[in-house]
């Protein structure tokens, strides 16, 4: 059948929801006014007339902030979950989240903790059986590719006894899942998303690496491989200067962000994070003109996630005591 | 000023410029080490200051960097990130001697990086932040140890003080007045007796007339 008339019968409900949704959302206008509040209390005020409003009320301290956001992540997830029954695309969202409990568990075992504060609720793993599994070394009752990450990333810090390979390891698995999940759903827009984010990931790590005076080998085994930016191109880049490296990449759609962070011979990175978002949201942005498909779909997840994300600048921001000009240099491009 | 019970014999007046001379003698040496001692004390406590400030600037900023990155991400992010770190701290604490004082010497031996995280999903502004708390740590054991130095040399100052204090308020002006006091009954006793003589004498010599 063709996409044409596919994607109505499919998407139809689906998108039909969130074009709904998507007039509620937060807009530059009133993230500026959340900026520009006097303090906490006021911004409280000024979500009370959004639909953040009900999960704020209580919230004082900065944990509380998190634990709205996290509350209002599980609804927006659940949402997805109601209007679109498809669990692959749930999946996308939330294997992220697996991975973290899963980083979680195996520092915890190695270093002797517990480990239960920094859970993550928003996983699928049932964190029981999965702890059981990890501490005891069985992991024949974990789904993969859980599990074969997990074996991974144990034999890995085994050998090395360095923490920062079970990150390392799970990372590269976790992207490696977000491509299949996106090839699976053979749509171009999704799959180019996550190569770019892939780019964009291995250009931070290219960039940190550098930075930290990471050896030659460390960014062979951190990269991550299929994005458009090949491996092997940013390896053989890795000990040339950074002016080679801005130049490489010029015809690229990373150029301009590459050439704004070099400083002298190091790169400057204080708003890279916010750099790295805009990028994605502006690319997500072609799929407000597509009426209906997976496009619009996956676009108003990330755009809500990346709303949260600059919701959590501003509101931890102001509790931290940032002045509006720090949080304002940090705050991203907004989807609508 | 109340004079020392003694009694005012001569043995006991050479016994008491004996120790007036050890007295002025042991004044003079604690006064050239008080002064010394403040001398290094002012010293230490302008190394203190300076190190305070540095420390106070370099703190605000690695704490402002790392309020950004942890409004960046979750908390939880950022907790996993640092869950089982890599790298260790030690201090090693010797003792120097500063004027007679014992004071602490802390130093700091790092190893391994700080980067015990994946550098995809945390974000990058992470990195600054803990490079910068990692360059307070050293400065921070550092102005402990002066602190403490300081802390030791002003006791020492206090109770080289009181010393000093004791011994030209005290001790000097009582061996000092202890000393007329003998010298003026010595010097009575003289008298008297030169005045029994002379009255023996005239009881004499008028007898005999």
């Amino acid at each position: 059948m063709l996409n044409a008339l596919k994607d109505p019968l499919k998407y139809g409900y689906a998108v039909g929801r969130i074009k709904v949704r998507e007039t509620k959302m937060l807009g530059t206008n009133r993230l500026e006014r959340l900026v520009n509040a006097g303090d906490f209390g006021d911004q409280k005020r000024i979500l009370a007339e959004t639909d953040y409003g009900s999960f704020f009320q209580e919230a004082v301290t900065p944990e509380d902030v998190e634990k709205s956001l996290g509350d209002y992540l599980t609804v927006l997830y659940e949402f997805l979950e109601e209007i679109y029954p498809e669990k692959q695309i749930l999946f996308y969202f939330i294997s992220r989240y697996d991975f973290h409990n899963l980083k979680v568990l195996l520092k915890a075992k190695y270093g002797e903790k517990t480990g239960e504060q920094i859970w993550s609720e928003l996983g699928t793993l049932e964190p029981e059986s999965i702890k059981k599994g990890i501490k005891e070394g069985e992991l024949e009752g974990i789904v993969e590719p859980y599990r074969s990450a997990l074996e991974e990333a144990m034999s890995r810090f085994e050998e090395s006894k360095d923490s920062q390979q079970i990150d390392i390891i799970l990372d590269k698995a976790l992207y490696e899942l977000l491509y299949m999940i996106a090839k699976k759903q053979k749509n171009k827009f999704f799959i180019d998303y996550v190569r770019s984010s892939i780019d964009i990931v291995n250009l931070k790590v290219f960039m940190r690496a550098k930075n930290l005076n990471k050896e030659q080998e460390f960014v062979e085994d951190a990269l991550l491989e299929r994005g458009f930016v090949s491996k092997e191109k940013l390896i053989l880049l890795y000990p040339e200067s950074l002016d080679i490296f801005v130049k490489e990449l010029k015809e690229t759609p990373y150029a301009m962000m590459v050439r704004d962070s070099v400083e002298g011979q190091k790169f400057d990175l204080d708003i890279f994070d916010r750099k790295e978002d805009d990028f994605l949201v502006r690319y997500i942005k072609i799929a407000k003109y597509i009426p209906v498909g997976l496009e619009p779909l996956i676009s108003y997840i990330m755009a809500k996630e990346n709303e949260v994300k600059t919701l959590r600048i501003i509101l931890i921001g102001k509790l931290s005591g940032l002045s509006a000009q720090t949080i304002k240099e940090r705050v991203r491009v907004q989807y609508v | 000023m109340a004079v020392l019970k003694v009694n005012p014999n001569r043995m006991e007046l050479l016994n008491l410029r004996r120790r007036l001379a050890i007295a002025k003698r042991g004044h003079k040496l604690l006064k050239d080490k008080l002064d010394e001692l403040m001398k290094q004390f002012l010293n230490k406590v302008r190394e203190n200051q300076r190190l305070r400030k540095e420390i106070e600037e370099k703190l605000a900023k690695a704490y402002q960097i790392f309020a950004v990155a942890r409004s960046e991400s979750s908390a939880e992010i950022i907790e996993e990130a640092l869950f089982y770190p890599h790298m260790t701290t030690s201090v090693k604490i010797s003792e120097k001697r500063l004027m007679g004082i014992r004071v602490p010497e802390f130093e700091v031996e790092q190893e391994g990086t700080f980067d015990c995280y994946g550098l995809s999903t945390t974000p990058a502004v992470l990195d600054k932040a803990l490079f910068l708390l990692n360059e307070v740590v050293p400065i921070l054991i550092k102005l402990s140890e002066a602190e403490k130095a300081v802390e030791l040399i002003a006791v020492e100052i206090e109770k080289t003080r009181r010393r000093v204090n004791a011994l030209e308020h005290v001790l000097i002006p009582q061996l000092d007045e202890t000393i007329v006091y003998i010298n003026m009954k010595l010097d009575e006793a003289e008298r008297e007796n030169r005045t029994r003589l002379m009255k023996i004498k005239e009881m004499v010599s008028g007898g005999s007339v």
